[in-house]
């Protein structure tokens, strides 16, 4: 068998700065967006808290904080800090911390690894999509500083006409409609333009990496799930992202020029007309929703890849049904395209476009029933291993047949004129967006933490930080859908106030407030661990887990060109409990001289 | 820790959550009371949905329990049965899913037809017809005067068009009533509903009644109800009773800008109303943006009121 030597034998050792700072090398780089991610992620979890604790203690003096930070109002959050509150806390989740951390740190890290290649297909370019977040991080952070308006405090969907209307030509970018749509919203425009570039490159980079430079006898059909989830979310990002750039650029230019492409003539804002007018704000609707979408699904396939191969490994078993695991990824992100209007069916677009889009909607239940299925197959009769990264994988299973099922109720058209823009939803995503994503990232964290830092994280602390999250998560997310069906509306500073329908449901709000503080403390477990984890954590071998992809045959830490052979590639990535093997897993490199038999009868 | 620990914890939590839908609805944390024609359907569907999704859910969260718990309670050393799936199995969860779902689709298409499609829009001679206009952060409504009614009654089609023609800064017609945060209807009658904003999205939410729709900056969106059940009491609304407190005029005959929630007396006849809510996030006191439905038992008593607010207009009593 021939072997191609790699770069790294002749690869003279970069600097601290090329190395650590600017580096070219993917390994870095995915741990550069983890890093950043995770620090975002602190502020987006702190900014969630702080919306919880106006729910569950609305009005009164806020305990503990409240005098702390809003000592001017006697402890009492003002409505526009509320609502700046919750459109940071869901800008900074999606776009600095959940995108960011599944395709951003694991897809850079782990496709070369998996495929077998070296490096990215263009390193420098990968280099680019990590620093062309910075300008994102700095004008986002700066944003919360503003002294006129805040942050943008219009929503993370920032319609239009409360977020991009101007007074009127000459009277600056602040409007009467909302604060922190002047410069708040400005700045929040260009942070998102940023991350898309960031995106943008790291999409195109991930696609053609997979295409062009898999290792010898890695053929498609015998990638990771994980890698065949990173390919197919590149390529949901490469199509959708533009959009959401157009529509970011028109909302700027609405916002600086008064171009008004989003909003009609003759708008009342403060007793002066805003402008000329011609624009229409339905159509800001469907551009952010045309990628916003796509985007729900680039926020979860990559963990359900991650989840399939961290299930198939700590199950000994091979994955159950590799192909309808594959076309059900596509059939979501190909359906996922289709179904942006589910979003709107309340939003005075044509109500027949609503039937078209709830077919679509409810239909794309079914390849995600089918992943379900096979999770359930998988696991099914295994010797299942219960360390930490699978029981976050399990809890990603469970919890995804819930945000998948209560993702019906609003697809049927009909039940969302009840339950749009109540709590249900809000109950919904985060079953699919925290629960599942979430628990899909903390399990990819601590199984590809060794592979990361030659370290494993303390599995005991590991598995205190996953009960606590697991059960404060379904203590604080579960009962949304309760109040949902009591059709408390989202997005609201009093929800109880003194409305009748809604006037018995404050119990509720306070103990999900509760347990959200415990959920939000418990991640303090997580950050230590991983922390100390990085410096003190028992060094892990090659192949911590006994896994069979391609990662796991190269020293850990990897060096800079990951192998120190090109590996070549013998079979699919699950063959575990294999009779052809005496162990119960079998990599993919491993080259067998004759076929065994099962000596042993099982 | 024992392993099979996680399999009870997994299992008591999903049981928990299976079990809070009978507590929350024992406890009344549950949908408001349905008032409207077609509430009735739209909870309806609700139910078969949580019945079939209550259905997929046990079942398929038990399996995953029952794996956890069986892999705990066999020997760690084990070997796993060698299988890469089968192919049966998958076409019956893809197939029986597949069709379940296609007719939970088409089974709907109906009800939302009903309630949303244009054809449901067409204005006839005894209809009701009523402009709102959300601003930040109110609901102004405008109602038929003496003569639009007569048009409408006397089967004059142009008049039909009346709101949906008008903007909301014209001035209509002379005799127009204007009020805010009430909307008035009658027990049994169809109301179809002109919505319009000024400002900002706003989105009409009438819980009780089922009724949701976005108010476009822009555009002109009907939507239509009828309320079967008039109040919670039986507290009949005396005619010519309307709770138009919040209806203003400054010393220079302009609309008063605002809302004072100090000075909100609604709660005063809790009995006799339903919510009105703001459902699409519209600014600082989107959550205070409330109304109230008054549902007349009658036609004639609907009249009466109507003719009463009109009368008082006249006579420059509102001010």
């Amino acid at each position: 068998m021939s072997t191609i030597h790699t770069g790294a034998a002749v690869h003279h050792e970069p600097n601290f700065l090329r190395k650590y700072i600017f580096s070219e090398d993917h390994k870095i780089i995915g741990i550069q967006f983890l890093i950043s991610a995770l620090i975002f992620f602190l502020l987006g979890g702190g900014l969630a808290l702080m919306v919880r604790l106006q729910l569950g203690f609305p009005g009164g003096n806020l305990p503990i904080i409240g005098k702390m930070f809003f000592a001017h109002t006697g402890g009492r959050m003002d409505p526009d800090t509320y609502n700046m509150f919750f459109s940071m806390h869901a800008s900074v989740m999606i776009f600095f911390v959940i995108i960011p951390l599944l395709t951003g740190a694991f897809g850079n890290f782990l496709i070369p690894l998996t495929i077998g290649a070296p490096d990215m297909a263009f390193p420098k370019l990968n280099m680019m999509s990590y620093w062309f977040m910075w300008p994102a991080f700095v004008v986002i952070t700066l944003s919360f500083f503003l002294p006129i308006g805040g942050a943008a405090a219009s929503g993370w969907t920032s319609y239009p006409t409360i977020a991009s209307a101007t007074t009127a030509a000459g009277h600056g970018v602040e409007s009467y409609f909302q604060a922190g749509s002047g410069w708040g919203q400005i700045m929040w425009l260009m942070a998102l333009i940023f991350v898309g570039v960031s995106s943008m490159m790291g999409s195109v980079n991930y696609i053609t990496t997979i295409i062009n430079m898999r290792a010898p006898g890695m053929t498609l059909n015998r990638m990771p799930l994980s890698t065949w989830s990173m390919f197919i979310t590149a390529i949901l990002q490469a199509m959708a992202l533009p959009i959401l750039t157009v529509a970011l650029f028109l909302q700027l230019l609405d916002k600086t020029c008064n171009t008004n492409y989003f909003l009609p003539a003759a708008l009342i804002s403060g007793n002066i007309s805003t402008g000329p007018g011609g624009g229409q704000p339905l159509l800001w609707q469907h551009l952010f929703w045309f990628y916003s979408h796509p985007a729900v699904y680039i926020m979860i396939l990559p963990a359900m890849g991650m989840v399939s191969d961290i299930i198939a490994t700590n199950s000994r078993k091979p994955l159950f049904g590799y192909k309808p695991m594959v076309y059900s990824l596509a059939g979501i992100a190909g359906l996922g395209f289709i179904v942006w209007g589910h979003h709107m069916f309340q939003s005075g677009m044509d109500p027949r476009l609503g039937t078209g889009f709830m077919v679509a909607t409810i239909m794309i239940a079914l390849p995600s029933a089918v992943k379900v299925f096979n999770w359930l197959g998988t696991t099914w009769k295994a010797n299942i291993q219960f360390n930490t990264p699978m029981l976050n994988a399990l809890a990603f299973v469970a919890m995804f047949i819930i945000g998948g099922l209560s993702g019906i109720f609003m697809a049927a058209t009909p039940v969302d004129i009840s339950i749009h823009d109540t709590y249900f939803i809000v109950g919904h995503l985060h079953y699919v967006l925290l629960m599942s994503s979430l628990f899909g990232i903390f399990g990819a964290i601590y199984f590809w933490f060794p592979k990361m830092f030659g370290r494993k994280m303390n599995e005991t602390w590991g598995k205190v930080h996953f009960a606590i999250t697991f059960i404060a998560s379904n203590c604080t997310f579960f009962p949304m859908h309760i109040v949902g069906i009591g059709l408390q509306p989202r997005r609201y500073y009093e929800p109880i106030g003194s409305f009748e329908f809604t006037r018995d449901l404050q119990g509720l709000n306070t103990f999900m407030t509760i347990s959200a503080l415990i959920l939000g403390f418990g991640q303090l477990i997580f950050m230590a661990n991983f922390a100390y984890s990085l410096f003190a954590g028992p060094k892990a071998g090659r192949n911590p887990w006994n896994s069979n992809s391609l990662e796991w045959t190269a020293p850990s830490p990897p060096p800079h060109g990951n192998f120190e052979v090109t590996p070549v590639v013998y079979r699919g990535p699950y063959e575990y409990a294999s009779p052809e093997s005496t162990d119960d897993y079998l990599p993919q490199t491993a080259l067998l001289d004759a076929p065994a038999k099962a000596t042993t009868p099982h | 820790m024992s392993r099979k620990f996680w399999a009870f914890l997994f299992g008591i939590i999903i049981l928990a959550e299976f079990l809070i839908f009978p507590i929350a609805w024992l406890c009344g944390w549950w949908l408001p009371k349905s008032i409207s024609s077609y509430s009735t359907k739209v909870d309806a569907l609700f139910f078969v949905i949580l019945a079939v999704t209550a259905i997929a859910f046990v079942l398929t969260e038990a399996i995953l329990v029952w794996n956890m718990f069986r892999a705990a309670s066999h020997d760690p050393n084990e070997k796993a049965p060698y299988t890469h799936g089968n192919h049966k199995l998958e076409l019956v969860w893809t197939f029986i899913p597949g069709v379940l779902l296609l007719l939970l689709a088409i089974v709907q298409i109906n009800v939302w037809a009903d309630i949303k499609y244009p054809s449901s829009m067409k204005p006839e001679k005894d209809t009701l017809q009523i402009e709102v206009t959300a601003r930040q952060w109110e609901w102004r409504v405008r109602y038929p005067g003496s003569s639009t009614m007569a048009d409408w009654k006397s089967g004059k089609d142009s008049s039909y068009e009346h709101f949906r023609t008008i903007g909301y800064d014209d001035n209509g017609r002379f005799d127009d009533v204007h009020l805010v945060n009430e909307i008035h209807v009658v027990q049994g009658e169809k109301t179809l509903v002109w919505l319009k904003t000024r400002d900002v999205i706003h989105s009409f939410f009438l819980p009780n009644v089922r009724v949701k729709q976005d108010a476009l900056p822009g555009k002109t969106i009907p939507l239509w109800f009828t309320v079967e059940k008039r109040d919670k009491s039986g507290t009949p609304i005396e005619s010519g009773e309307g709770f138009n407190y919040n209806c203003k005029k400054n010393d220079k005959g302009e609309w008063d800008d605002g809302y004072d929630p100090v000075a909100d007396k609604f709660n005063e006849h809790g009995e006799q109303h339903w919510d009105l809510a703001c459902a699409e996030f519209c600014g600082s006191r989107h959550s205070l943006m409330r109304g109230k439905l008054f549902v007349h038992k009658n036609r004639d008593d609907f009249d009466a009121w109507l003719k009463s607010v009109e009368e008082k207009y006249r006579s420059g009593e509102d001010k």
